[in-house]
């Protein structure tokens, strides 16, 4: 049914999802940054190892008597500075090739798709296992090589997208008036594409929390450096799991659950949100 | 029970028991001389009782919108997309209603069969059958739907489902308005194609037929299962002249394959008169003027129904000079006054009264 | 007589399909035509006969299959960068649907200032954005809306302004009144047909309703099985 009349955008319904979400988000962000003011302690300060919670160390101790949350506030700037770089650099990389690829067609989009299906045939994980193991990167590395494999994707995801809009009819009329191709594509393409993009961002920054979590808890990566991942790791090799030591291995898990959930949630929103503004095709 | 009591383009009150119950804004001293010089006459001068459900009378109303107002919660503000609309249909009876885009007349349609959007806000009444279908449930509505009253819409190739074949899709409405058995529908839906120019090809999808093809599948299967009241809404918007003839006729066919009542929703007038017998004109939400179709296209009493027709291709393209008034900021007074070539400042003072010659009701202060 | 802007000669079109077994589909053929200074040629003919993809080749949207487009006498395959530039410049379209030819996400401003930067106007030339609204009958207040707050009228209005900011000499109009309401569609009519009046810009005006074409038009021409054929005068009511 066409509802006819100059409505713009029907009443925004504040969605609950979205705002969980975004609560969640914006407390983990808050935490990462300000982990130094707001940790109890110098998370390599030793204190009594393998203390459960108590209220001076509200997360107990570990293996080494460092303080558990502190060393949880501190190693949320690592798992999310990987999440975030990881999506960044795959996101960046996908959308400038699904762009030229989606707007121009032909031999490009040839190239590019095919280029992007050499990738795609990479086993990830385990190649990011194998270079771990041997090269023992440092975080910004395995963003790095997170953000060169899974770029892909997004590509694909921008490139149908693109497609869709150049055969917008606004489009062919700014080519008529004369606008060059590049101007066509960051004024008129790209803004239209964000809605995909966005989603496809925030679940792409999960998926790089989990892998870095996983890689981390094989031990694969700099011990000195603690993120969420390495925590559990430790828990588990330094009889955390055996010994019941919950206050170890539970809260970074928890974190890192709440911390995808929260970037699901506020993908998933905006999905619908685009369903709904929808434009005419 | 209450009986309410319309007059073409206005509601006046409800009966209950003896008493006339008057909604606001009526002048009692006008309805107690209406009564008195012609008892219950309604939008046509013809004298019948007051209408009640249940009454099985020749030319008895079959639909009732009753102070109909649909509002839209807006970013940029209350979006009035109907305005205290009242109309009524009878039994066999065409009804048009006319206006420009963003008059409100699609959101009447919609308004009948609950299909607004959950955040528009809707008052007032619509009676069918004896029933508000505005207090109906979902799944209530989802009875009357289909069956009893059903609808054509604008553009066939997206309201058709590409995985059925059309025979599929109009024998489905036949099952649903439970008229017939799994076979008896197929059957159905058979003869109804063939008799709108589709004989044989039920097996066919659509994107395998014209626009045409499909919007004529579109019209059987809103027609097969007998519905009382039929809503088309810009059944022609579009479409080549010829196009536009043929999509009259297959109207026409389904109407009289059911003697169905039919509410048209339209903004081209030739298409009104052809297949109505009756036209509502409105404009930004109102509904300005109503009557029989000869008598309104020929002898237009609103400034903006004149103005409609001056503006049409046949009778020189005279526009109408300035724009339609926004949805959120309306003007005061009359809405037409500030495009109205007769307007006077008088125009301004206030919602203009109504005004009848016993077969027609237009709002007008007629100042001019 | 006054120039000749644009030229079609011998433009044919012919869309093949399938690998093995080609099947060949004949839009166009041997079509010859001429938009002229201030003067309208109507194209008239039922949904699907190929006036669009004509409007299309002659605006140099799509190239023919045969023949030629000629702009002040030069063939459009061989303009080459400033040349081509000119003649996209001067040479404009007008499509159906108004709210489609505007960006969903631009604010009309934008859509309009972008114009005005294509043609290197900077500074205080953003005033012709005011007078251009003014020339095409809209009121200031449009410029901060999107273009699913205005009618279709308006959108159309707009549309017309973008292409007025580059000075065109010639305007394909496509269906320019068919997607919008009886009434808007006469405002348009006059609007095009003082545009005309006062800058000498040559249209191609297609549409499917006799009415609109014989209002405009000084010429009329129908396109039959691919083939165009000129109509004269009195004939033209019995166009379909």
């Amino acid at each position: 049914m066409v509802i006819p009349g100059p409505f713009g955008r029907a009443g925004a319904v504040a969605s609950p999802m979205r705002w969980i979400g975004v609560l969640l988000l914006t407390g983990f962000l808050a935490a990462a940054i300000l982990a130094p003011v707001i940790s109890p302690a110098d998370p390599r300060a030793r204190f009594e190892p393998y203390q459960p919670p108590s209220w001076s160390r509200p997360l107990g101790t570990n293996d080494m008597g460092n303080d558990l949350l502190s060393e949880l506030l501190h190693g949320s700037r690592i798992s999310i500075a990987v999440g975030f770089g990881a999506a960044l650099l795959a996101t960046l990389l996908g959308t400038m090739v699904g762009l030229v690829a989606g707007y121009y067609r032909g031999w490009a989009d040839e190239v590019l798709m095919g280029l992007t299906d050499v990738v795609l045939m990479i086993p990830q994980i385990p190649l990011i296992i194998t270079l771990a193991a041997f090269l023992r990167p440092g975080f910004w590395m395995i963003a790095l090589l997170m953000g060169l494999l899974w770029w892909p994707s997004m590509a694909r995801v921008v490139r149908s997208r693109a497609i869709q809009v150049r055969e917008m009819s606004f489009v062919e009329a700014a080519r008529c008036l004369g606008f060059p191709h590049r101007h066509i594509i960051l004024t008129d393409v790209l803004p239209n594409t964000v809605h995909v993009i966005l989603p496809k961002f925030m679940l792409t920054v999960a998926s790089a929390m989990i892998a870095e979590a996983s890689i981390s808890f094989l031990g694969l990566v700099d011990p000195t450096a603690r993120s969420w991942g390495t925590t559990i790791s430790f828990a588990f090799a330094r009889g955390g799991f055996i010994n019941g030591y919950w206050w170890w291995y539970l809260p970074p898990g928890i974190c890192i659950t709440l911390f995808v959930l929260s970037l699901v949630l506020m993908s998933m929103d905006l999905e619908k949100e685009e369903v709904h503004t929808g434009m005419k095709g | 029970m209450e009986d309410a009591v319309w007059r073409g383009g206005r509601h006046l009150g409800r009966i209950h028991g003896d008493e006339l119950i008057l909604a606001g804004g009526i002048n009692r001293s006008r309805v107690e001389e209406m009564a008195s010089s012609s008892s219950a006459v309604n939008g046509d001068g013809e004298r019948r009782g007051v209408s009640r459900p249940g009454e099985k009378l020749q030319g008895e109303t079959l639909l009732s919108i009753l102070g109909l107002s649909v509002k839209f919660p807006t970013e940029a503000g209350t979006v009035h997309a109907a305005v205290d609309v009242s109309l009524d249909i009878r039994r066999e009876e065409t009804l048009a209603l006319v206006g420009e885009t963003g008059c409100g007349k699609s959101v009447v349609a919609a308004s009948v069969l609950q299909l607004l959007p959950s955040y528009a806000k809707v008052k007032g009444e619509i009676f069918f059958g004896g029933r508000d279908l505005l207090g109906l449930g979902e799944r209530e509505m989802a009875r009357v739907r289909g069956r009893e009253i059903s609808m054509i819409f604008q553009n066939p190739s997206l309201s058709l489902n590409p995985v059925y074949t059309i025979g599929h899709q109009v024998a489905e409405s036949a099952l649903i308005g439970g008229r017939a058995s799994p076979a008896g529908a197929r059957s159905m839906a058979d003869s109804i194609l063939s008799r709108l120019g589709l004989a044989g090809r039920g097996g066919m999808y659509p994107f395998q037929l014209s626009g045409g093809m499909n919007q004529r599948a579109m019209i059987a299967a809103a027609g097969v299962a007998g519905p009382r009241l039929i809503i088309a809404d810009e059944p022609t918007k579009g479409l080549d002249q010829e196009l536009v003839w043929e999509v009259c006729r297959e109207i026409d066919i389904i109407k009289d394959l059911n003697r169905s009542s039919m509410l048209l929703i339209t903004h081209d007038l030739e298409v009104a008169r052809r297949t109505a017998d009756r036209l509502a004109v409105m404009y930004a939400g109102e509904v300005v003027e109503t009557g029989p179709v000869a008598d309104v296209l020929e002898r237009p009493r609103h400034p903006y129904s004149l103005a409609l027709l001056k503006s049409l291709p046949g009778q020189g393209f005279h526009p109408i000079p300035g724009s339609s008034p926004s949805a959120v900021r309306r003007p005061p007074g009359c809405l037409f006054h500030p495009r109205c070539s007769w307007a006077e400042p008088g125009c301004r003072s206030g919602p203009p009264p109504l005004r009848s010659d016993g077969r027609r009701w237009w709002r007008c202060w007629e100042r001019c | 007589m006054l120039g000749t802007l644009l030229r079609g000669v011998g433009i044919g079109k012919a869309f093949s399909r399938g690998i093995v077994r080609r099947r060949t589909r004949v839009v166009l053929e041997d079509v010859t035509l001429e938009i002229g200074e201030g003067r309208t040629l109507g194209l008239v003919g039922p949904s699907g006969s190929g006036k669009t993809t004509l409007a299309r080749i002659v605006a140099g949207l799509e190239t023919p299959t045969a023949g030629r487009v000629l702009y002040r006498g030069r063939d459009l395959r061989d303009l080459r960068g400033g040349e081509r530039k000119a003649f996209r410049r001067r040479v404009q379209m007008i499509f159906q649907d108004p709210e489609g030819s505007l960006n969903p996400r631009k604010t009309i401003r934008r859509s309009l200032e972008e114009v005005l930067d294509l043609r290197g106007v900077r500074g205080e030339g953003r005033g012709e954005v005011r007078e251009v609204l003014e020339v095409v009958g809209l009121e200031a207040e449009v410029l901060d809306r999107l273009p699913s707050q205005l009618s279709g009228g308006q959108n159309q209005r707009i549309a017309l302004a973008r292409a007025l900011i580059l000075e065109p000499e010639v305007l394909i109009l496509d269906e320019p009144t068919s997607a919008l309401d009886v009434s808007v569609q006469a405002q348009i009519l006059h609007l095009l047909r003082d545009l005309q009046r006062e800058r000498g810009i040559g249209y191609l005006l297609i549409s499917h309703h006799p009415e609109v074409v014989g209002f405009l038009a000084d010429e009329v021409a129908a396109i039959r099985g691919g083939r165009l054929v000129r109509l004269e005068g009195e004939v033209r009511g019995d166009l379909l």
